[in-house]
């Protein structure tokens, strides 16, 4: 193109050049001609022209063959220019393929993997021998190799000095030596060693830490030294291999923790499991521990994509509650906790404590982590726990009836006169059975409360005359305390819906503790105040207090501060437990403020009523 | 209104039976026939001739709503009453066994001192 665009210049210049000289000397001639008017001065002309005209077609056409041969040679080495890159690029891509083979390649045995990819890569390299090494100290371990046959073997060990990989690991980037013998490092002990000519390494990093090396090498030195992208393409495969490990390791662990809660979870006494509720309601089981054969006589096969063969078995009776608890689990995304039974197709009724957390998944759904264990042994010993406690109760109170009476009989001196020390021993007799009573008493009250058999007369009545019975009727019991109680009603016409003898054993509760707690002659006030559409009953001691660490534990069962405390105090820690149960069943609360050493507060609250809001009779 | 004098004491446990007869006896001045069941009581009734029947709810056999039952059955026990026996009780289980037909409900365990004016205190009432 170039050269035709020269060629059509030169024409132009050749033609107009002529017609100049033409032009040039015809006038030239012209005006001689004019001057001398003789031919002969036409004829010098013309022939200057034509010796002009000769040297400019001469000149031209040298210039026109420079032109061409210096075009000729540009376009030569544009030629090899785009052969070398179309070169570079095919090897750019051969590389870039390769470690894009090596990348996607899997195989469960991680080893076979390292060793496929060492494989490709000394393919690429035109380098035989490739080891991935691990370093630790001067201890060199063959993890994974691709060589000849026979070369070397996996796992044995090399000193790091009598290896190349010492310089890798010195230079902290690529190695590579085209020519060993040619090279500074001629005189290095792995030359002398295994007279390797030609080699190339880079470090592995795995988890941030020097791990070992990847090495490519060959006995036969190479003509050229290694390229750019060679170094670049072994600094990258040392980059995959790293991760390589880093993911095995991690895949590893994983597997592991998993084996480890299959095992340990095989042992549980229970189930553990997961359980999901899809966006549009659908339930299963993705996971479920080995308990599921024990618990179920299930697998964790046939809930995994549905739970109804499980929910199948739950007792018809639980069936309604079961579900109730999981949904509200899902609403509230809180904890799902329920007793309930399932039943097995051969009639036997197992009893189930099942508990779980919810998290709400980005697709939607929600996902529950659990336990679930056979709670049917406790809830027999339960029962029978009840039953006894109840039997027993019973069963004392008729001894105790006769022993309280007979007492009651001599210290009533129905038999003559009793000596002094006598009439003492009655009186202590009495006196702890008393205790006994109250505790029996105590016992039943739980027993019932527990077994919701406790009947509740309730009255929409005034406050005020219930609370006056109760601080009357213990007025006695705060006496052999030397304490005193001081009642202050601020509001005098509060109505409250009440089983009044609920109400006053709950004072009389309070009331006791706060006398048995009190320093003697100490006052303890009782407040009856209105607050908030609510009765509010205070009981006030200057007592000891009570410690934080019991605080927690003061409306449970048997709760006493001090074990010691039931000896000199007397009392059976059911108190406050009952009391507590009763408030609740009354539509109440029962609280308290106290401080280690100020004393304590008590406080009942109860809904307000009117006077005309029809009984209710709470069973 | 006669003065009460002959009562019926109706309970299973010796123990409670003597320490009742004691109380109401010796500290009442009344006098006392004991019956170990509601089978004798319904035997003895008649011989006995009780104005007022101190019963225990629960007894082997028969129990005290039965034994009433029988007795009322058998008897006029219209200027009779009878009173049962029985552990701490609810204010609505009284009503219950006022409804049997008790005239009221004494709570074990009794004051043996108290008992005979208790008694009395009902028999008052009774005739009120």
């Amino acid at each position: 193109m170039i050269i035709q665009r020269v060629s059509s210049t030169s024409n132009f210049i050749t033609w107009f050049g002529s017609l100049l000289l033409l032009t040039f000397f015809g006038w030239l001639g012209w005006q001689d001609y004019q001057q001398h008017q003789t031919t002969d001065v036409l004829q010098k002309w013309a022939l200057a022209f034509l010796v002009s005209e000769l040297l400019l077609l001469l000149l031209l056409s040298d210039m026109q063959r420079v032109t061409r041969r210096l075009m000729r040679e540009l376009q030569q080495s544009q030629e090899l220019k785009q052969q070398r890159e179309t070169q570079q690029n095919k090897q750019y891509q051969q590389a870039l393929s390769t470690l894009n083979n090596i990348a996607a390649s899997f195989n469960p045995d991680w080893r076979e993997q390292l060793r496929q990819a060492l494989l490709v890569a000394a393919d690429y390299l035109h380098l035989p021998i490739a080891i991935l090494s691990k370093i630790d100290g001067d201890d060199y371990q063959v993890i994974v190799h691709s060589a000849p046959a026979g070369l070397l073997q996996d796992d044995s060990h090399f000193e790091l000095g009598q290896t190349y990989c010492s310089l890798t690991l010195a230079g902290n980037s690529v190695f590579a030596v085209h020519h060993m013998s040619d090279s500074k490092y001629a005189s290095h002990p792995c030359f002398s060693a295994f007279a390797l000519e030609s080699y190339i390494g880079a470090a592995v990093q795995v988890e941030g830490a020097p791990f070992g090396t990847i090495s490519f090498s060959s006995a036969k030195p190479r003509v050229r030294p290694f390229s750019q992208l060679e170094r670049d393409f072994v600094s990258l495969l040392a980059r995959w291999v790293g991760s390589n490990i880093e993911r095995r390791r991690y895949l590893e662990a994983q597997i592991e923790v998993a084996e480890r809660l299959k095992k340990i979870s095989s042992q549980l006494p229970g189930m553990v499991f997961q359980f999901r509720q899809t966006a549009d309601g659908k339930f299963s089981f993705p996971y479920c521990s080995e308990g599921i054969r024990t618990l179920f006589h299930l697998t964790a096969e046939q809930v995994k994509q549905d739970a109804s063969p499980l929910f199948a078995l739950v007792h018809p009776d639980d069936q309604d509650l079961v579900q109730q608890g999981i949904h509200q689990s899902a609403e509230t995304l809180s904890l799902w906790k329920q007793d309930h039974r399932i039943q097995h197709s051969d009639g036997e009724v197992v009893w189930l404590a099942g508990r779980a957390v919810p998290e709400s998944q980005p697709d939607g759904s929600i996902l529950w982590h659990g336990f679930v264990s056979d709670i049917t042994e406790r809830k027999k010993i339960e029962r029978l726990k009840d039953e006894f406690v109840s039997t027993v109760s019973h069963e004392l109170r008729t001894p105790l009836t006769a022993i309280s009476g007979a007492i009651g009989l001599l210290h009533g001196q129905v038999f003559g006169r009793l000596p002094a020390q006598a009439m003492q021993m009655a009186e202590l007799t009495q006196a702890n059975v008393k205790k006994l009573q109250l505790l029996i008493n105590d016992l039943l009250d739980m027993d019932k409360l527990i077994a919701g058999k406790m009947q509740f007369d309730m009255q929409p009545q005034p406050l005020l005359p219930v609370i006056e019975t109760a601080v009357r009727d213990n007025q006695s019991y705060a006496q052999q305390y030397q304490v005193r109680y001081r009642l202050q009603a601020d509001a005098t016409d509060l109505w409250v819906n009440v089983d009044s003898m609920r109400l006053q054993q709950v004072m009389t509760n309070l009331l006791s503790n706060a006398a048995k707690f009190s320093p003697a002659g100490a006052d303890v006030d009782i407040l009856v105040q209105c607050q908030q559409q609510q009765a509010l009953v205070r009981v006030i001691d200057k007592g000891c207090g009570i410690s934080d660490e019991f605080k927690k534990d003061i409306f449970s069962h048997f709760s006493q501060a001090d074990s010691s405390d039931s000896k000199s105090k007397g009392g059976t820690g059911l108190g406050l437990a009952i009391s507590k149960q009763l408030m609740t069943r009354m539509h109440g609360s029962i609280g308290f403020h106290s401080e280690v050493g100020n004393g304590s507060e008590f406080y009942l609250l109860l809904p307000l009523v009117s006077e005309t809001e029809p009984s209710e009779v709470k069973l | 209104m006669t003065e009460l004098q002959r009562i019926m004491h109706v309970e299973d446990d010796p123990s409670i039976q003597q320490v009742a007869k004691i109380a109401l006896e010796a500290v009442g001045g009344f006098t006392v026939h004991t019956c170990s069941s509601g089978q004798q009581a319904l035997d003895d009734y008649q011989a006995f001739t009780p104005q007022l029947i101190l019963m225990d709810v629960m007894m082997p056999g028969m129990d005290g709503p039965t034994t009433l039952q029988q007795l009322q059955q058998k008897y006029d026990l219209s200027g009779i009453p009878t009173v049962f026996m029985t552990a701490k009780v609810q204010s609505n289980e009284v009503s219950s066994y006022k409804a049997l037909g008790a005239a009221d409900v004494v709570v074990k365990p009794f004051d043996p001192m108290t008992l005979s004016e208790q008694i009395r205190q009902i028999w008052r009432d009774f005739h009120s």
